[in-house]
């Protein structure tokens, strides 16, 4: 009865005229940045803040929220149409969601996008209503080297992903991981592999890697072809809504989606970066037909989409009522709540029902918005195709170009985004995938943060990831997966899987 | 020789970039600080493992079958990389409007088979659209033109 009540009391909250229309604002918005590559939430929510002080707590949180959760949906048209993820979180999608694109069936891989991230939005929506407190009961019980074998078991799942050799992928983590050390070592403060450049000591900027190492990296290797045989400009759309069939496809890894990345979206460092690279990892391991992963599989759109959608969402129940912010846009939210004087944190939800409850509420309309804001409108994205190349090459150069500079009105992140753009570029010519790099890159400061605190605790014993057994149990599912893959059997479907994946 | 171009190229980045960070690891990082560890001791295992997957993969390069690569378009890496710098250096001093239409222009003559009329038209619209989005409707503050062109 409790929920009920904070529901009805969330939604009269989130319907006022107000309220509706800055969730509304936020949304389209949202959607809007998602599709602009280069310029995404977090940098449209840190020029937003000063804003956000003239309006009410709960209005300014109410659209800030929409403006990440509708940029995953903008996000993916990007990553499906041109292989340019708007986000980081629609990497995934690009893989199978460009494929389809080329294909013909680039409006059927929007629709599916669009109807599992509504699912995925109201299955997090209830998530967050209903298991708010004992999730982040459950999170707060996680010690250091439980959250240390977390990323590692991330890490692990996600090397399965890369294409071709392992060892290119693992390589390829680790060497993202070392690049994410970069700037002031949070424990000493000293400044780590800063190579003398004093831009560095903030660390490398992530807008200007993604972009770089996906989108300018792209441009070059297209440029090496023909150029007006990119691909781009050659997909043709026949069916622009989902058939029976592919909507039965979908139905499972939405659902599968919806629940990783619910989970996922509520450990720290999870959020929907983890929540759609797992899910894609799970599909392709539950699938009878892996190897049509990465070649136009349905599934691979629907199952990481869900799961974004619901990693966004909920990686608000740490932020919101354990005051940890789980990433950098979460730390922003939380730089929103104390301009208006509110600490993040339990009292929240005691103090400021309304807020939190109308924030959830809202979440929920946002995203049926969402739906009637891109279905009815995918005709439109899909006909950003017909553009030719020559006139998607430059446009994609400038807003990656002018989008990095947004971030942080550096020119030294243009150069950034050039060096990740050629080291991206000369990678993907010796077939190293440049997705497991990202991941590295997002997850190496957090890991090594609980690997220190984890090994300070037990004064540098490394029995400590095994002697706690939840953290012994997560460590035990890392290299079950390891033993797996490295299985011959197991070895031999990988290769076949992928043997015919290089282009 | 007989060299897999694609293993050698991957083994010899890996090579380079688990050297360096090793390198100014072992050079500026201590491993423990006061007993506990150090800024160095996780960084300086991870480069190593990097390295050692370079050494793998060089090794391994010897051994297998020489694969060819495609060729490098020099003409459009150049102007992709010039049309990114020209925007870094005239952002500030000549405007967003100098820094737009030069980056665009070069971007769009990049792909081989580019014509300058399209390029023209489309550097046009391209920064039209840009200001329109980015300076007006999104706010961002930055001169549409700049310090070193204002006669006053």
């Amino acid at each position: 009865m409790d929920i009920l009540h904070n529901l009805i009391l969330g939604f009269s909250t989130a319907l006022t005229p107000e309220n509706l229309f800055y969730c509304f604002a936020g949304v389209l918005l949202g959607t809007f940045i998602g599709v602009l590559p280069g310029l995404g939430p977090t940098a449209t929510i840190a020029m937003l803040l000063p804003i956000t002080y003239y309006l009410s707590p709960t209005a300014s949180l109410i659209m800030l929220a929409g403006i990440y959760y509708g940029s995953q949906y903008g996000g993916s048209t990007t990553a499906i149409l041109m292989n340019l993820p708007g986000e980081v979180s629609s990497s995934v999608t690009a893989i199978d969601g460009y494929q389809l694109a080329r294909k013909g069936k680039a409006g059927t891989a929007l629709a599916i996008a669009a109807i599992g991230s509504f699912i995925a939005g109201t299955f997090a929506t209830f998530v967050i209503a209903l298991a708010a407190m004992p999730l982040s009961d459950i999170a707060l019980s996680f010690g250091s080297a439980e959250y240390f074998s977390l990323i590692l078991l991330g890490i692990v799942i996600s090397t399965t992903l890369a294409h071709g050799s392992m060892v290119r992928g693992m390589a390829m983590i680790l060497t993202g991981m070392l690049f994410g050390l970069v700037g002031t070592d949070p424990d000493t403060g000293m400044f780590r592999f800063t190579f003398g450049m004093i831009e560095l000591s903030d660390g490398v900027e992530t807008v200007a890697v993604a972009l770089g190492i996906f989108g300018l990296s792209e441009i070059l290797r297209n440029l090496e072809q023909n150029a007006s045989t990119g691909a781009i400009t050659t997909a043709k759309i026949t069916s622009l809504m989902p058939s029976r069939e592919d909507l039965k496809k979908s139905a499972g890894p939405i659902m599968r989606g919806s629940v990783l990345g619910a989970v996922m979206g509520v450990l720290p460092g999870g959020g929907s970066i983890l929540s759609a690279f797992s899910s894609y990892a799970l599909e392709k391991k539950l699938s009878r037909h892996p190897e049509q992963f990465g070649h136009g599989a349905i599934e691979g759109v629907a199952a990481p989409e869900s799961a974004n959608n619901a990693g966004a969402q909920t990686s608000f129940i740490p932020m919101l009522t354990l005051g940890i912010p789980p990433n950098a846009l979460m730390a922003l939210m939380a730089g929103a709540l104390m301009i208006q004087g509110i600490t993040p944190g339990p009292n929240v939800v005691y103090q400021q029902p309304e807020l939190f409850w109308g924030l959830i509420a809202s979440m929920w309309i946002g995203n049926a918005m969402l739906v009637i804001l891109n279905l009815p409108l995918v005709g439109l994205w899909v006909s950003l195709l017909k553009i030719p190349y020559s006139i998607m090459l430059p446009a994609i150069v400038v807003f990656s170009t002018l989008g990095v500079y947004t971030v942080n009105n550096s020119g030294f992140d243009l150069y950034t985004l050039l060096f990740f753009g050629l080291a991206g570029y000369l990678f993907r010519r010796f077939d190293c995938e440049v997705a497991p790099f990202l991941i590295g890159f997002v997850l190496s400061g957090l890991l090594e943060t609980h690997f220190r605190r984890a090994l300070s605790f037990s004064s540098g014993n490394l029995d400590t990831f095994i002697t706690h057994p939840i953290s012994a149990g997560i460590l035990a599912v890392a290299a079950l997966v390891i033993l797996l893959v490295a299985m011959p059997s197991v070895r031999k479907t990988r290769e076949v899987a992928f043997a015919d994946s290089e282009d | 020789m007989n060299t897999n171009i694609k293993d050698m190229g991957s083994g010899v980045m890996f090579l380079v970039i688990g050297l360096a960070f090793t390198w100014n690891a072992w050079r500026h990082l201590p491993l423990t600080t006061d007993g506990a560890i150090g800024p160095g001791s996780f960084p300086l295992g991870i480069s190593l493992i990097v390295t050692g997957f370079g050494v793998g993969l060089i090794i391994k390069a010897m051994r297998t079958a020489p694969e060819g690569l495609t060729p490098i378009s020099w003409r459009g890496l150049t102007l992709i990389v010039l049309s990114v710098l020209v925007f870094a250096l005239f952002i500030e001093r000549l405007g967003v409007l100098p820094a737009l239409l030069a980056s665009t222009f070069l971007a769009a003559i990049a792909p081989s088979d580019s014509n300058w009329k399209t390029a023209v038209i489309v550097t046009v619209a391209l920064t039209a659209f840009c200001i329109g989005v980015f300076i007006y409707a999104l706010g961002l503050p930055y001169p549409v033109i700049g310090p070193w062109l204002r006669l006053t």
